[in-house]
């Protein structure tokens, strides 16, 4: 009967001699996909190489995603710097909260660190999504380009329309681009996926998003601040724009807060889709009101916060003298929202930080931009915002979307 | 011994009346677990709602020793009133063995279906890789089933960004 054991359990070698079993062996797939999904994506580019079990399971997009959903999310920015006609491109950096984890000691709370991600100069970001960021080529009209800055993968998407929304569609599992072309009507939306497959007309609307942004969507919903053609504002009622993946279809929706006045329009308020909720931020004279999206079945907007931006100015002087004290914090951006602090870009005079709680300020040193000298902060910067996530996805998993044409681009 | 009165019209309540289960491990052993502990693992959990006859449920994928640990972990953590801290204490002191157990738990936790004790144990195995080149990972787990040569130059080509 005792022999019996080890008979019926060959995996259970005898542990006398001191060898080691192959613990993994005896693992079903699920299991180990489960151990490997908690690991960071540097400790599984070891796991990849390890033996052919682990490089099969790892290397497919669904464990890619799996990993994706463990995984938290660093908030990138790409400073767009321009002085028409010239658009000056200084980089891509993630923002390391990193200090932020530990317990606060007595409030003291070390700034956030901004870390440069080497990305092509000849792009500009339009967003991110699972990690993979799509950027418009600068010199190059209607090129564009998806690029996992893990596996080194770039890959050319020639488009003829401006895309505007880059997203994982809920049903398919496949990755969507939204763009629009400019016709005389109007805006003639349409969805495709990331080669020459068959795309999906949506409609023709009077609107089109105000920035050139991709976002990627919050619980399959795409959100923009609009305007119409010649950039005339739309009316209050229909200043933001939804795009519902599921129903391949547009809604137009009130912005929170006050009726703006129409001469102003809404060009004082901004959209930003940030770690899984949507924020809209006011600015009015010295203040600046952040909206969160709480429902939007019902479009219930909360207020998060009134910030009283009258601060010392002479601290943070700018180097442009002629601008009223409206007009200061007028291009103010909200970059990114973690545990009570506020990150807040300001064109002129660089990028400070706003603890809710405490309502104190501080400058964050941003040593790139600072080296540039005064030029970069010029008063017509504009900072891209994105949500990254370090991600396995191979762009060989979307092979089939790329069809042929992608294939030879891969490096 | 005092008789106590029959109980009156107990009414036929789904679940069984005794509070106590009891499991037999693959080699024969039988264990008592509390039903509270039981519910942890969505397999039991299952099963008692099928059968109230009182009979041990046989687990043949488990051994006795092994068993007899699991138990020891689910009634741990139905206990109530223990604090997160105290628990996560416990929880690092049972995981705290070798490398041969720790798989042992995993593949029990994962029959029985038991969350917790899995979050557990697969982190362990998670820390475990963390920190090792790929040769140490192999010789660490004893694993065999490695690249032939004209794999691993695939392998290369494939995933490059994997080999900086």
């Amino acid at each position: 009967m005792h022999m019996g054991v080890s008979r019926c359990f060959p995996w259970r070698s005898r542990t006398s001699n001191g060898k080691k079993r192959d613990g993994f062996g005896t693992l079903p797939d699920n299991v180990v996909v489960d151990v490997l999904g908690r690991l960071e994506v540097d400790q599984l580019k070891c796991a990849i190489r390890v033996c052919r079990r682990w490089h099969a399971l790892i290397a497919t997009a669904h464990f890619a995603r799996l990993h994706l959903q463990r995984a938290s999310s660093v908030t990138v920015v790409y400073p767009l710097c321009f002085e028409d006609p010239v658009y000056y491109n200084v980089g891509l950096f993630f923002i390391d909260w990193g200090s932020m984890e530990k317990k606060p000691i007595a409030g003291a709370k070390s700034p956030p660190a901004l870390r440069d991600i080497t990305v092509d100069r000849s792009c500009h970001l339009l967003g991110c999504c699972d990690g993979l960021f799509i950027l418009i080529k600068t010199r190059t009209a209607s090129m564009y380009e998806i690029h996992n800055p893990v596996t080194w993968e770039r890959v050319p998407v020639p488009h003829k329309g401006s895309i505007c929304g880059f997203f994982l569609h809920p049903l398919s599992n496949k990755y969507r681009l939204l763009s629009y072309r400019e016709t005389p009507n109007g805006f003639w939306y349409q969805v495709d996926g990331l080669g020459p497959a068959a795309c999906i007309d949506v409609g023709m609307f009077r609107y089109r998003p105000r920035e050139q942004e991709a976002p990627s969507g919050v619980r399959g919903r795409l959100h923009w601040m609009v305007v119409g053609k010649e950039g005339v504002s739309p009316p209050c009622s229909h200043s933001i724009m939804v795009f519902s993946a599921r129903e391949n279809a547009f809604c137009f929706m009130p912005h929170p807060g006050d009726s703006c006045l129409p001469s102003k329009g809404h060009s004082n308020m901004h959209l930003v889709e940030m770690q899984g909720r949507v924020y809209v931020y006011a600015i009015q004279v010295k203040f600046m009101s952040i909206w969160v999206l709480e429902d939007h079945a019902s479009w219930q907007w909360v207020k998060k916060c009134d910030i009283n931006l009258q601060w010392n100015l002479n601290r943070h002087p700018v180097h442009d003298e002629n601008v009223t004290s409206y007009e200061n914090y007028k291009n103010m951006q909200l970059i990114d929202i973690r545990d009570g602090e506020l990150l807040l870009f300001w064109p002129g005079r660089g990028l400070f930080q706003h603890n809710l709680q405490s309502q104190t300020i501080k400058r964050v040193p941003w040593p790139f931009m600072d080296g540039f000298g005064y030029d970069t902060y010029r008063m017509k910067t504009r900072v891209v915002v994105a949500e990254y996530k370090r991600s396995l996805l191979s762009l060989q998993y979307l092979l089939s979307d790329f069809f042929f044409f992608g294939r030879k681009y891969l490096l | 011994m005092s008789s106590s009165p029959p109980p009156s019209s107990a009414a036929a309540s789904p679940s069984c009346p005794k509070k106590m289960i009891a499991l037999r491990s693959s080699d024969g052993e039988t264990f008592e677990i509390e039903e509270a502990a039981a519910l942890q693992s969505k397999t039991l959990e299952n099963m008692i709602d099928e059968d109230c006859a009182g009979t041990p449920i046989p687990l043949p994928n488990v051994t006795g020793k092994i068993l007899a640990k699991v138990v020891e972990f689910c009634s741990k953590h139905a206990e109530p009133g223990v604090d997160d801290e105290s628990l996560r204490a416990w929880d690092a002191e049972f995981v705290n063995v070798e490398q041969a157990t720790v798989f042992d738990y995993i593949l029990a936790a994962n029959f029985l279906e038991i969350p917790t004790l899995l979050n557990l144990t697969c982190n362990v195995v998670a820390d475990m890789i963390r920190g090792k080149t790929p040769d140490e990972i192999r010789k660490f787990f004893n694993i065999k089933s490695i690249f032939s040569p004209e794999e691993e130059e695939e392998v290369r080509r494939e995933n490059h960004w994997a080999f900086e």
